[in-house]
This record gives structure tokens, sequence and C-alpha cells, in this order.
């Protein structure tokens, strides 16, 4: 089987469609070779992706689909005995146009002893194009509007658009004797349309080399905690322990780097004690960064765990008035509120009841009614905040759809694809407290569960 | 700082206000009589120390004793409720302080609001009974004890939060506060005048509590006010405030951490 890397992904990308990469596309192919497909398996997905069939071949007849190969791998139409070469094994049964790729890249990458009519002047334009591609993909990783506007205009039907064939001409441009820059790069990633994220050029939070320490204060710890820093057990778990100035601290953080746009839906994904949590009380404002720069420029509302303002010997109603007046700083509009609160939550007379008389489902009814009663510009939610029982989870479902769709931006950590699937499009992957993966959401995931990202991947 | 505390103190004044009420509602919840024996237990306190500590000292006028033993009584009450609820302001609001991204300064308003709930609930009573012995306290009240009431309630806001912060991050402080209030009360000219201390009558210019609670009482009972002094503990009073705001900013990056 062959070990399938990046720059072999790159290579299909060129072959079939004549463009550079997009970070998150490179991410999800090499995923889908952690499940045990090798580098011809990939190959004959690519030939049946919608890209492929209806945008580059679109029904066209075979010597059309060799000529592009051509075209897109060397910058010229396939010659004559070539064609015939090549059309002599694709008459045969059992070998098809990406048995032809996947040969081709062979000879590419030097492990085929056939040259397949291929010319030293034809490896040079190839070596050419796979260097611009990859400076493109690794420029466009550097920006996450960049990786936001590299994609297409429509995958059903599948409309190309602005942005992917600017990819397009950038590399068919590339010839012999045209070794591309980086300023190529910015100026043909310049001329990606603004059109498709109108709405995400607001940038709501910039974080630049953001670091949390938490610092471990309980002196009944101090020898087992410096046993544990010394490395005496290893944890899987949590981020790194260490001792400064005699005491034990946690990174919970380290080098976030990172910009949300507004209306962004983003995932927060990672094992249990990666910085999730610690990186929504960040943004929440709840913990102050111990260093780097951190600008926030909306009002990020933390639902984190099952809390109410007074006490649990007071009734659900006082909690809702509390937490209202904490809102409004007045209780204009509070009884259509609190009407709302006792419908929804379906709490009805127990409302007056004092909230340690509740079971642990109904104060889950009635805080998360009370918390998704009022409309916030961004939420921060943890998948700690829970909705009750079976029958309320349907009806808090709905209310959670349309709570979320009415906030501006929103970041939900949790466990639950299927969760995360439905409110969010981006993903960020925490490991140890650093953010290892950032992305669109699909490839966000599968690269948590892959963890297979070496250096030789683009983005960096 | 000082105004935008003040702005936020504002802002939020309601919520905390409310939210203090409803602790004292909560507290009295299960009782028939509610917030009522807030004042109520104080008098039975006034009333039993006052019958004690009268025949003890052999005091000649009862009822000035008992009007200011309990003027004195009420005061202590409160700033020694005040000091001694402090340690704990931050951890039973520690749920909040970890998941919720309120302003700490909500919690010690909250906190400040509900001792001044308790103080003006018992107080009514309690000056009710005793204007009923010494009918002049109330016009020296209305009168006369307006700066030293105020500092009274400025302190009772800033000394808290102050011995708050220490011990949040000092946890033995929290052990030592009910002895040192003992300490200091025993001491303190509550239930003796401050002639009984004879030669050792100077410790109470370094007692800081007794300076607070000693111009509020005089101008209730003398209606007498030394402008002079009262306003320098004003001053003193608005430095804490200010240093106390100043510590809660600083610590309030690790209170997270710390509760």
């Amino acid at each position: 089987m062959n070990e399938v890397d990046s720059q072999q992904i790159q290579k299909l990308y060129i072959a079939y469609f004549g463009r550079p990469a997009d970070p998150n596309g490179i991410n999800y192919w090499l995923a889908y070779a952690k499940k045990g497909f090798d580098l011809k398996n990939i190959a004959l997905e690519f030939s049946n992706q919608d890209e492929y069939l209806k945008f580059v071949i679109v029904n066209r007849e075979i010597d059309y689909q060799i000529n592009q190969l051509y075209l897109n791998l060397f910058g010229r139409k396939v010659d004559f005995q070539g064609l015939q070469y090549w059309l002599s094994y694709l008459r045969k049964d059992k070998y098809n146009i990406s048995d032809m790729v996947f040969d081709l890249i062979l000879l590419l990458t030097k492990k085929s002893k056939n040259n397949f009519g291929v010319t030293g002047k034809d490896l040079k334009v190839f070596e050419n194009k796979l260097h611009a591609a990859d400076l493109f993909t690794q420029e466009l990783s550097l920006s996450l509007v960049w990786v936001d506007l590299y994609i297409p205009e429509s995958t059903d039907p599948w409309l190309e658009g602005n942005a992917l064939t600017s990819g397009i001409n950038f590399l068919n441009k590339i010839n012999i004797d045209h070794k591309v820059t980086l300023e190529d790069v910015r100026i043909s990633l310049g001329k990606i349309s603004l059109i498709p994220i109108e709405t995400k050029n607001q940038p709501v939070i910039k974080m630049k080399n953001i670091s949390l320490t938490i610092p471990i204060y309980p002196s009944e710890n101090k020898n087992f905690s410096s046993l544990i820093t010394k490395g005496m057990f290893k944890h899987v778990t949590g981020g790194k322990l260490r001792n400064l100035n005699r005491k034990t601290i946690i990174e919970a953080l380290s080098n976030v780097n990172l910009t949300v746009m507004n209306g962004e839906r983003i995932a927060l994904i990672g094992h249990n004690g990666s910085g999730k949590t610690s990186f929504l009380k960040l943004i929440s404002g709840i913990y102050k960064p111990t260093n780097g720069s951190l600008k926030i420029d909306v009002n990020v509302y933390p639902m984190l765990q099952k809390t109410f303002l007074t006490s649990t010997e007071l009734s659900g109603f006082d909690a809702a008035k509390a937490h209202y007046l904490l809102m409004n700083n007045c209780l204009d509009g509070f009884d259509i509120f609190m009407k709302d609160i006792i419908q929804f939550s379906g709490l009805g007379a127990f409302i007056t009841l004092p909230i340690k008389t509740y079971s642990e489902g109904m104060c889950a009814r009635l805080i998360f009614s009370i918390l998704t009663s009022i409309r916030h510009e961004c939420l921060a939610i943890d998948e700690g905040f829970g909705t009750g029982d079976a029958a309320f989870f349907e009806k808090a479902e709905k209310r959670m759809q349309s709570f979320i769709d009415s906030a501006g931006t929103l970041f939900l950590a949790s466990h639950s694809e299927q969760l995360l699937r439905q409110f969010c499009t981006r993903g960020i992957v925490f490991s140890q407290g650093f953010i290892v993966y950032d992305g669109v959401l699909d490839a966000a995931l599968n690269y948590y569960h892959t963890h297979d990202y070496s250096q030789l991947n683009v983005v960096k | 700082m000082l105004l935008n505390n003040i702005r936020f103190a504002f802002k939020t004044r309601r919520a905390w206000w409310y939210t203090a009420t409803s602790r004292t509602r909560a507290r009295f919840a299960r009782t028939t009589l509610g917030s009522f024996w807030l004042g109520f237990s104080n008098l039975l306190s006034i009333l039993t120390l006052g019958l004690v500590y009268g025949t003890v000292f052999k005091v000649e006028n009862l009822r000035s004793y008992f009007v200011y033993l309990g003027i004195g009584l009420i005061l202590w009450n409160s700033i020694s409720s005040s000091i001694s609820n402090a340690p704990y302001l931050f951890s039973h609001n520690s749920s909040n302080i970890r998941n919720m991204n309120l302003n700490p300064l909500f919690y010690t308003f909250e906190e400040w609001a509900f001792q001044v709930q308790t103080f003006f609930q018992s107080f009514i009573l309690v000056f009710f009974v005793l204007s009923l012995i010494e009918k002049t306290i109330l016009f020296n009240f209305i009168f006369n004890s307006w700066i030293p009431l105020l500092n009274f309630i400025i302190f009772i806001y800033w000394f808290p939060v102050l011995i708050c912060l220490i011990s949040v991050r000092f946890t033995d402080v929290a052990q030592l506060i009910p002895i040192v209030l003992q300490l200091v009360f025993l001491t303190s000219p509550i239930l003796y005048k401050k002639e009984s201390l004879g030669d050792i009558s100077w410790i109470t210019n370094f007692n800081f509590i007794y300076k607070i609670l000693d111009p509020l009482r005089l101008s209730i009972i003398d209606g007498y006010v030394y402008y002079s002094q009262t306003l320098i503990l004003l001053f003193m009073n608005l430095i804490g405030l200010l240093f106390s705001f100043w510590l809660l900013k600083i610590e309030s990056k690790k209170l997270p951490f710390l509760v």
C-alpha cells in the first residue's frame, strides 16, 4: 500500500481539477487515507467528485479527459502517440482514468520505470506547477478569510465560482520558464471575490499569542503536585503542569492565535481537559489571559453550567426575576418574559416553589428557559449545559436552534458530532491547550479522529 | 476607577438589591415572624445584656444605659456581621464566579446591600423601642447623624471587601476573624463607658471599628458631631473605598482560580 501524503493529494488536485488544493481538502483526503484507502483508491474517488464530473469533463469523450489531464499537469495537449498509448490502456477492462492519473503520479514521483511518453520538459513544467500550488495552499492556510473564500460558488448544483476559477487561472499560467513567487500568489489570492463572505468580514475576536496559566493554590497538595510536575505520573488529559517559583501551574492555553468573524459558528473540539472550556471562559471574560493580546468587540454570553443567581431556598420566579433584572436593569416586559418561561419550561405552579424542591431535570428546564429567553450577540456554550428529560429535549432543540440562529456568533464545545454538525461550520481542535487545527468543520472532525497531521502538511 | 465602579453599581443596582432582598427572604423563609426576627433578636440581646451588665457595673441610670448599650450593640452587630461574613463571600458565589462573566463587584454590592438591609431592619425596631425610653434620640438622629451614618455605611462596604480579598488568598485569616472580633468587642466601650477603661482608654485610639461606631452613637444619643474628626474619617473611608476597589480589580483576574 502506498503511504499517502499531502503532496500526493496536491498532485491529484492539479491533475483532476487543475487548481491548487485548499487546506481543508487536503486534510479531508488525508483523513480518508487513514481509513485504509491508498493513493489508487483516492485517485478513483477524485474521478467521482462533482468538481471533476460536472465541471471538468461534463460527459465529454475519453480523449478530451486525457487532453485535460495533460493540460493540467504539463500545460500542453497530449500528442498523437501519447493519446493512442493511453487509449489502448483505457479500452482495456479494469483500467480507467483514475488508473491513468495514478500511473502518471507515480511517474512524477519518479517511482515508475515507464515514462509513458512524458518528456523532461513536461516534468519541469509539472515541478513548477507543484511548487506554485504548494505556495498557493500554504499562503491560503495563513488566513481563515482566504480559507473561507476559496470554495465553490455552489456544491449542488456544482458551480465552480470566482474563487476556484482564480486558482485554475493561477496554475494555467505556469510554464517551464515561470517559477512562481510569493508575490504572484498574493496577487492571485487578491483576485478572489469577497462576495461569498460579505457578512463574515468583520472581526469580532482577535487573539495574538494568547496564553493562559492557571495557578494551583491549595498548599495541602504541595508534595503531591511536586511529584506530578516532576513527571512521576503521566497525564493524558488537561494542560501541561509545571512548577514556577515554587507554585504549580497548569498551562491551560498556549500560543493561541485566532481571528473570529462576526456571524461565525465555531465548534470547539478536543479531549477532556484539552482547553475548550478554558477557551470559552477566556472569550467570555471569566478568565483573563496571562500573556498575549486579546481584542473582543462583542458581548460574549457564557452558558457553561446550570447555576442560578439566587439561593435555592428561593423560588424559580425569584431566580428568573434576578436574571431579568441583571440583563435589563428594569422590569419592563418582565410579565411577558415570565409567561414565556412558565409556558416553555412546563413548570407551571412549581415556579413559585423553592428551587431546592425541584428535581435536576426541572432545574435544567428552568435555567434553559431563562437563558434562552433573551437574545445575545455572541454565545459561548459548553456541552455540560444540559436540557433535561427526553420530552423536553425536542422542545429545547427547536428553541436552541432559533436561539442560536438569532445570535450573531457562536462557540460550541461538545463531544457530540451531531450537535456540532447541526450548529457549526468551522471547527477548532484543541490539544493540551494548543490549537492544533482550525478549518472547516468536517476537516476539523476528521483531524480530531485521525490526529494525522505531520510536518509535511500544508496548514502551519 | 471609582466612577466606573459607581456606574456599574448604579446600572446593576436593581439586580443586586433584589438578590440581597431575596437572601433575607430566604433566611427567614420558614419563620412566622420573617425579618421581624432581625430586630427582635437584637432587642432580646439588649434587654438581657442591659440587665446583666447594668447590675455588674452598678449603673445608676439604667434608662440611659439601655439606650447607650442598645445603639452601640446594634451598630456593633452590623459591623461584626459584615466582617465575619466577608471571608466566605466569594466562596459562596464560587459557582457563579467560575461560570458567569459577572463583574465580582456585583457580589460585593449584593453583600453590602444585604448588610445594609439587615442593619436598617433591625435598627428601625430597636430605635423605635429606644426612642420610647429617650425621645431626643429621634430628633438627634434626623438632624445630626447623616455624616456619621454615611461613614458607617461606607465602612461596612470596603472593610469587609478587604477582609474578603485577603481571606481568599490566605485562608487562615477566616479562622482568625471571629477571635479578633471577639477581642475587639471586649476592648471597645460598648458594654461599658470609655471612662471605665481608665488609664488604658488610649487603646480605643487604635480601634478603628470603634472610631466608626462611636461618632454615630454620640450623634444619636447626645446630638453632638465632631465635624473635623468626622470629615477626616469620611476622607479615610473614601481612601479605604478606593483601595478596596483597586485591590478587587487586581485580584479579580485570579478570583476564578482562588474560589
